[in-house]
């Protein structure tokens, strides 16, 4: 216990603090700009850790990333962008918020989700970080296929009164996301011979093209303000965004959960976390009506699931060297420099350098909570006052130079256009956005799960218990189940009682 | 008037940052990964940024180009600069099996590439979880011979030297079914959630994952000074020596004069004691393939991939 | 007849995607068939279900008007300036068309003082986000092939 009073202490040592306090105010600008994700800030930042010890050099990672995480909001809130793809189901409801004139409002929810979110990624792997980790390791191809089919079958919830288009939009989607080098097979796939198109879709630019491009072409050519002035923009509105979040806690606490849980298992991430998290939201809501309108209920459950990743994904990167979001990859990168060995050593033989920095990252999302909604509250002020002729200018620069900046390269500046140009054309069409992006981020995990699985069950010649017989597969298959057939369940036994009662 | 005295305001706060950014451009030489972050080209790098800050007082910085297993980065090497500010990684086998496997698709040449150097190489190795019944290669060699098929060995990608090293095992009598998964992360997690028997990856693996694997072979010449107990391939009776090298490349049109200087100075980085000692902790071979020996080392190295490609019926 | 105009419309063209799709597959091997086999099929499915429906029913899509002539410039100059991004340099470039759009979105009642402090906050704006991206984030933004020698 004595150690761990140690540790907690030099978490607050002044060097640690100003890195947390730097870091989270870095990555929330950083992760506000579209095209620079968290693993951009995090990537930047390395090179400076090599002077600090390695506590303080996972606290500034860790600072770095959950701010990012954070300010990815802001542009999905202001612009219906996502700043970094983690964001993605913030868009939905959020920006919805902001058009009506609630953007402050929206900003503080997103803080506070932020850090209830952060914070209970922190607790649990604080606490629970082995448990969970062995967890992760018994979630195989099998049941991420699985699991995807589970986030696919939210295309229904998803879907805004035309469901015919959205499965088409999602069946789009996942073709999307075969676009490139197969992994199993390492056939080149839909590239159609452009060069470009050999390594997929990169994923941010065309989240930047879908989502901003229609916005900006919508802004030019209506009349009429980019959003509405909200009636008190001085005050932060902190006494009604607390009591919405005390209305939504459980929504808060469910999208903390799954977002720690997704976050766990390493390949699926922030954005994977966000839209599954207001997908089950919504389909659980008594508000479901109201989602996409702006809805609060949807808010909450997007930011508080993205923020918990971060410490979800910090349980097998410590415990079992696997980065389990790409963030994680680059801070893995610094800690082999430094000599950390991660493993379940990490706990027991240097336990000092993973509880100060524990204590450090909550530290740090703690700092988050104030820093967020002051910077929030002149970000939103600010933002409401520039006048259409230079916000539209402003926003396309932007989006030019943060998607060149994913890869230093203009093809991705080109795709983003190109791919915006066709989701507006979509959109217009009837084709919404979110079942698109639906099956973009999940195709991948979906595919490969399920041929992976097919490969192994196929050499132990056993190929439908590797499908339907492994135990956890078998509750997410009867997650699916309910979730499909609950509603008609529901209308059966409800009418049943009436009757009986009659 | 108190508009004014604001929008003066934000003017110098924003031309304060202005000077400050300009003010921290710095001499440097960009290096250019033609991966996404924390593999082993990035870790690699990162460790000789900061013997370079050290020795040669220039920022190393690094920057990522991911896509198509390199093939995007490499693509566009010669239209970059070409006075040594910038040089990009080149890995070996992917800028001679790329070429190779894709043809025209691939998007380059691997004439295309001025590679400079080799600085070390990962060989390939077999490694199974810590509690595996395998507590051997021999063991594990019975296993697939009574069992064709059934060991299942994780790695990342098709076409990819995890991929080539089952084919070699294949060809030397082990049938093994290989799974391919996006990445060695993945491929590793397989591994440690015993969805598969063992994997085919790399001795740097072995190093990350501590006491939570065990490496039954390498293929390297000579045992690994990191791990002194892990028989080599070639021990074991089976001619496989291979694993990804890792160098740099310039533009083709870069001179003569600033090959040799890059060279030099990451040669200069490769003898000190300290890095090597880094590096071989982390299960890196270290190799000095400097400017002077490049071409007949690259000569080399086309030969024994393009026998591996007609084996595979890649080439005719 | 057709209800539905524009839900026939995509209809075709999703019908003629899966199309591609089926004949990309050919040239994959097994396993990296499934999948796309697997979507084309149910989207010729859905195609064939969205046709149908195009003559029974419309669902309404809530799209406000456009003004078209400004859209029409927007894209232009959008596209010109990714298209002259790497030719020209980032800065020049950047700041010919920032202030350009400046000027397309400019409606009749913003006066010239307006029109003038706008063009320089953006100038400041360009600069700012170019310095700090090229030295700050270590982003190599383009120099311009024209201006190389």
């Amino acid at each position: 216990m004595t150690s761990l009073l140690a540790d907690f202490l030099s978490a607050l040592s002044l060097i640690n603090v100003s890195l947390a306090f730097v870091g989270v105010m870095a990555g929330i600008i950083i992760g506000a700009l579209p095209g620079l994700s968290a693993t951009m800030a995090v990537a930047v930042l390395v090179p400076f850790t090599f002077s600090l010890n390695p506590s303080s050099a996972l606290i500034v990672l860790g600072a770095i990333y959950t701010g990012a995480i954070f300010g990815g909001s802001w542009s999905a809130i202001l612009i219906n962008t996502p700043g970094t793809p983690s964001a993605v189901a913030t868009t939905f409801d959020g920006y919805a918020m902001a058009k009506k004139g609630d953007g402050d409002l929206a900003m503080s929810i997103s803080c506070m989700s932020s850090f209830v979110g952060g914070m209970v990624g922190v607790i649990c792997l604080a606490l629970f970080a082995p448990p969970l980790a062995s967890i992760s390791l018994a979630f195989g191809p099998t049941e991420y296929f699985w699991l995807a089919m589970l986030g696919l079958t939210l295309i229904s919830t998803l879907a805004e009164g035309d469901n015919i288009k959205s499965l088409i939009g999602a069946c789009l989607g996942l073709l999307l996301s075969m676009i490139g080098v197969s992994v199993v097979g390492g056939d080149m796939r839909l590239t159609g011979n452009i060069g470009f198109l050999n390594s997929g879709i990169e994923i941010v630019s065309a989240m930047i093209g879908l989502f901003c491009i229609p916005v900006i072409l919508d802004l030019t050519s209506l009349k009429g303000k980019h959003l509405n002035e909200s009636e008190t923009p001085k005050s932060l509105r902190l006494v009604e965004c607390f009591s919405i979040m005390t209305k939504n806690k459980f929504a808060a606490v469910r999208g903390s959960l799954i977002g720690t849980f997704i976050g766990i298992l390493p390949g699926a991430g922030g954005s994977i976390a966000s839209i599954v998290s207001y997908g089950e939201a919504k389909r659980t809501s008594k508000n479901k009506d109201n989602f996409g309108k702006g809805e609060p209920e949807g808010l909450v459950a997007s930011e508080t699931a993205n923020n918990a990743t971060v410490g979800g994904g910090f349980i097998p990167t410590l415990c079992l060297g696997i980065p389990g979001t790409p963030p994680d990859a680059v801070i893995l990168g610094a800690l082999l420099i430094q000599g950390i060995k991660t493993g379940n050593t990490l706990f027991t033989q240097q336990s000092d350098i993973v509880y100060t920095f524990i204590f450090g990252l909550a530290l740090a999302t703690l700092i988050m909570l104030p820093l967020g909604l002051l910077m929030g509250r002149y970000a939103y002020k600010f933002i409401i006052k520039v006048p259409k002729e230079v916000l539209i200018p402003s926003i396309i620069f932007l989006t030019i130079i943060g998607s060149y900046s994913i890869e230093n390269s203009i093809l991705n500046v080109y795709f983003m256009f190109f791919f915006g140009l066709i989701g507006w054309v979509l959109n217009r069409a009837g084709f919404k956005a979110s079942p698109i992006v639906l099956g973009l981020v999940l195709g991948g995990i979906a595919e490969q799960g399920f041929v992976q699985a097919y490969i192994i069950g196929n050499a132990q010649e056993a190929i439908f218990t590797n499908y339907f017989g492994r135990p956890i597969s078998i509750s997410i298959i009867s997650m699916i189940l309910v979730g499909l057939f609950y509603p008609t369940l529901k209308e059966k036994f409800f009418k049943k009682k009436v009757l009986i009662n009659d | 008037m108190i508009k004014l005295k604001s929008i003066i305001k934000k003017l110098i706060v924003s031309s304060v940052i202005l000077v400050m950014g300009i003010a921290s451009a710095n001499a440097q030489v960009n290096n250019i990964i033609p991966f996404g972050p924390g593999g082993e080209s990035d870790v690699t790098a990162r460790l000789q940024q900061k013997y370079y800050k050290e020795m040669f007082n220039e920022d190393m910085v690094i920057q990522y180009k991911p896509g198509g297993g390199g093939a995007v980065a490499w693509q566009s090497l010669n239209s970059e600069k070409n006075d040594g500010s910038l040089i990009m990684g080149a890995n070996l086998p992917h800028i001679i099996m790329q070429p190779i496997a894709n043809k025209a698709k691939a998007g380059y040449k691997t004439s295309d590439l001025n590679v400079f150097t080799f600085f070390h190489y990962t060989p390939d190795a077999i490694l199974v979880e810590a509690s595996s019944p395998h507590k051997t290669f021999k063991d594990l060699a019975a296993f697939a011979k009574k069992n064709p098929g059934k060991l299942t060995l994780s790695g990342s990608g098709t076409y990819s030297a995890n991929h080539l090293l089952t084919i070699q095992l294949e060809k030397a009598g082990i049938k093994a079914t290989y799974v391919p998964f996006k990445g060695t992360g993945a491929a590793v997690q397989a591994l440690l959630g015993k969805q598969v028997e063992g994997s085919a990856g790399y001795s740097t693996v072995a190093s990350k994952q501590g006491t939570q694997v065990r490496m039954l072979a390498v293929a390297s010449e000579k045992r690994l000074p990191a791990f002194p107990d892990v028989p080599t391939f070639k021990e074991l009776g089976y001619n496989i020596v291979s694993g990804a090298y890792r160098g740099y490349a310039l533009p083709k049109s870069a001179s003569l004069a600033t090959k040799k200087k890059l060279s030099d100075r990451l040669m200069k980085i490769n003898a000190d004691k300290n890095f090597v000692k880094t590096m071989e902790a982390g299960g890196y071979v270290v190799v000095n393939i400097g400017h002077d020996q490049i071409d007949k080392f690259m000569a080399e190295q086309i030969k024994i991939n393009e026998s591996i490609a007609k084996t595979l019926g890649l080439i005719k | 007849m057709i209800k539905d105009k524009i839900s026939f419309i995509s209809s075709i063209v999703f019908f003629i995607l899966s199309g591609l799709v089926y004949l990309d597959a050919t040239t994959l091997s097994d396993f990296a068939a499934v999948f796309p086999l697997a979507i084309g099929t149910i989207l010729v499915f859905l195609s064939i279900l969205l046709l149908v429906r195009s003559f029974k029913l419309e669902i309404k899509i809530h799209n406000d008007s456009v003004l078209k002539l400004k859209i029409i410039l927007l894209v232009i100059v959008f596209f010109g300036w990714i298209y002259f991004l790497e030719r020209s340099g980032f800065i020049i470039t950047s700041l010919i068309a920032f202030n350009l759009l400046v000027l397309i979105n400019c409606e009749n009642k913003t006066t010239i003082k307006q029109k003038i402090f706008f063009m320089t906050a953006g100038t400041i704006f360009v600069l700012l986000l170019y310095f700090g991206f090229k030295n700050l984030l270590q982003v190599p933004l383009p120099e311009g092939l024209w201006f190389r020698h």
